[in-house]
């Protein structure tokens, strides 16, 4: 169903699933940025490595 | 020089693989190829070795096995009269330029891990127990005859096969970046698995470079473990059963041989290629226009004879030594019903605690991505984390994409239909094995992550406009956080390590008493310490042989956690030296005497004490006391 084979759909509703496959994965990915405990340890453990590199230097 | 012999042969077998009108389907079918006639002689002097017992397994054997095997593929592909197969390329797509240069990024970044690694020895704690020890001892003694009782150690070992080749035949720390190609393998069979389901270029290549970034993918790829290549050779499975593209050797015969591969490098591909089979069976028995035949099942029956070939080598040596060929793997019941024992050490009934290594409670596997704990904060490493390219895109895309084909799959052709559902089926069937088998370890849903790629990408190839350009930027940020992830975990933690130890010597990287590289050829050292320490337990030159620890606990461990070392195991299994730590109590029953000939208690490189010192014994009847090994 790539865009040469929906030629046919109605634009409408192909628009209204462009839509929500881009805000699913925009939100989703807040979502991640937000609640991922491991995320959070690896910009913690980023941001101690370079306070200690530039404290180093 | 027999690896580059290996390697040259390899590669003129992979060329004679063909496909008219589909220059993907020929590169997937020369890639598998290529590493079937790595592996495959190898799986197949394993067999010669369990039936005759000589030690077949030698890189020079292989290769002599695999010349007749390209010979005949050279000679197949004359014979079937397709040597004049349309070379031309189908017209190009443009590729975003986001997707180019999200792909271009993560290349380099797996150029630079590369060169990162070869500037290490192996990595991995299931590497260092037992996929090396077993690479190890494969080589060494030409065989492929289980190490010892530990349950473990009797999966099949293609792993070891593709690592041994490497520590046989090159220095040990090229053997650290063994395991990289099968992750480029995996990414170019997820970009032709997602053209065949109707992606578009741009996602197709943007998400198979998300497919390296994703953390259980690119972690357990920097280490030589056999997750990585299992998936891989099971997307190429799949896309040759789903696809059936007109090629030579012929689709069914690929996807046996991919499977029986996947089988080899991870077991619990069975699941997927049961149902991969069940599918093949079901389209057989429904094709339109045709009555009943042996010929509708020809391809099912094909692929099953081919995977399971393939596989036999290793079902060979379970049978023969356990009398179940799927050892240790085992189920109540049926497995009872076929008189197939289990493993006294593993019990698959009850492996529900180990989830909570990495959520608190089952549900929270529903928000898994999104909440991604850990509970020693190891969240990204080979078998934690799907990341943030798994949350963002691919679980909308498979909810979405999922609605979208339950609403309007008539709309495309039958074709296309088919292999979405089944690409479906076998993500749902991967993911409700894992829920139902109970040992819920995120990297054992890695196949279905795969298999999701393609449906995803095909789900997302109709977004045009602006939308296309902000859902390819949010799929691009996620892939390269999760570079950045593993590029500041190797390349900057690790990495200063790395250079650091470039040149120092291998027990003062892997923190071992140097006298385990000083010891007689052959000494066998029985390892008391910890699981990784097996590897390190063979020295430098990989010439000790090694009791391991797992099967040193069920063997010499008292209930009270004492060591109790009788000395009739001087002579069987005829154990020389002890490496244990320090602190271990260690009693030997009989006329034996345990002499301290070596120990570490201190990090080489900073000095730093270790939490526990460990101790190098010599093994010794009493009348030898006193003739130990020095320590330098």
């Amino acid at each position: 169903m790539t865009p040469h084979e929906t030629r046919g759909a109605r634009p409408q509703r192909r628009g209204r699933f462009d839509m929500a496959m881009t805000a699913a994965s925009v939100l989703s990915l807040l979502a991640y940025l937000a609640f991922s405990e491991g995320i959070h340890n690896f910009l913690r453990g980023l941001w101690q490595t370079v306070q200690r590199l530039s404290g180093g230097a | 020089m027999w690896l580059l012999a290996c390697g040259a042969v390899a590669a003129a077998g992979a060329a004679s693989a063909a496909a008219p009108d589909d220059r993907r389907a020929r590169l997937l079918a020369r890639l598998l190829l290529f590493f079937a006639l790595l592996l495959g002689p190898l799986l197949l002097l394993g067999m010669v070795q369990q039936a005759t017992g000589l030690p077949a397994i030698r890189l020079d054997a292989g290769v002599a096995v695999a010349l007749p095997c390209a010979a005949g593929l050279w000679w197949g592909r004359a014979r079937s009269g397709r040597a004049r197969w349309n070379r031309e390329a189908p017209a190009r797509q443009p590729i975003s330029r986001v997707a180019l240069a999200v792909a271009a990024l993560v290349a380099l970044l797996y150029v630079f891990l590369g060169a990162m690694l070869l500037t290490g020895f192996p990595r991995g704690f299931e590497v260092q127990a037992y996929h090396l020890p077993l690479a190890v001892n494969i080589f060494r003694e030409g065989g492929i005859d289980l190490w010892d009782n530990a349950f473990m150690h009797a999966y099949p070992a293609n792993a070891s096969l593709w690592d041994g080749m490497f520590l046989d035949a090159l220095p040990e720390k090229i053997a650290s970046a063994a395991n990289l190609p099968f992750l480029a393998l995996a990414a170019v069979a997820s970009y032709v698995l997602s053209r065949a389901a109707g992606a578009d270029g741009s996602l197709s290549l943007l998400f198979s470079a998300g497919l390296a970034t994703i953390p259980v993918f690119s972690f357990s790829a920097i280490e030589v473990g056999a997750d990585v290549a299992g998936v891989a050779f099971m997307v190429i499975a799949v896309y040759f059963a789903l696809a059936r593209p007109l090629c030579y050797p012929s689709w069914p015969v690929l996807a046996g041989l991919a499977a029986g591969l996947a089988f080899g490098f991870k077991s619990l591909h069975l699941i997927p290629i049961a149902v991969l089979g069940c599918l093949l069976l079901w389209h057989g028995a429904a094709a339109e226009g045709r009555r009943f035949s042996v010929r509708q099942f020809a391809p099912a029956l094909t692929y099953g004879l081919c995977a399971f070939a393939v596989a036999f080598p290793w079902l060979l040596r379970n049978w023969i030594a356990t009398g179940n060929p799927l050892y240790p793997v085992y189920y109540p019941g049926l497995f009872d019903l076929l008189g197939w024992p289990g493993a006294p050490d593993i019990d698959f009934t009850n492996r529900s605690e180990n989830q909570f290594e990495w959520v608190t409670a089952p549900w929270q596997w529903l928000v898994y991505p999104w909440v991604e704990g850990h509970f020693l904060g190891q969240n990204f490493k080979h078998s934690s984390g799907f990341g943030a390219f798994v949350a963002a895109v691919l679980l909308p895309g498979l909810l979405l994409g999922g609605a979208r084909l339950a609403a309007r799959g008539r709309e495309l052709a039958a074709g296309r239909r088919a292999m979405l559902l089944d690409l479906l089926i076998l993500i749902v069937a991967i993911t409700g094995a894992w829920w139902v088998l109970d040992d819920r370890q995120p990297r054992y849903v890695m196949a279905a992550i795969a298999l999701a790629i393609p449906f995803c990408a095909w789900a997302a190839s109709d977004i045009g406009g602006s939308l296309r350009r902000l859902y390819e930027a949010t799929a691009g940020a996620a892939i390269l956080l999760m570079g950045a992830v593993v590029f500041v975990a190797l390349g900057i933690e690790t990495g200063g390590r790395l250079l650091q130890n470039a040149g120092a010597p291998r027990h003062a990287v892997l923190e071992y008493p140097a006298v385990l590289d000083r010891l007689p050829q052959g000494a066998t050292v029985l390892n008391l310490a910890e699981r990784t320490a097996n590897y390190a337990a063979y020295g430098r030159q990989l010439g000790n042989r090694v009791v391991g620890r797992w099967s040193a606990r069920l063997t010499y461990r008292a209930p009270d956690g004492v060591w109790q070392l009788p000395a009739e195991a001087l002579q069987n299994p005829g154990i020389d030296y002890v490496y244990a730590p320090a602190a271990a109590e260690i009693r030997p029953l009989g006329c034996m005497t345990l002499e301290e000939i070596d120990r570490i208690a201190r990090t080489p490189f900073n000095g730093v004490a270790l939490p526990e010192p460990r101790v190098v014994y010599a093994a010794r009847p009493c009348a030898q006391a006193g003739t130990a090994v020095a320590p330098q």
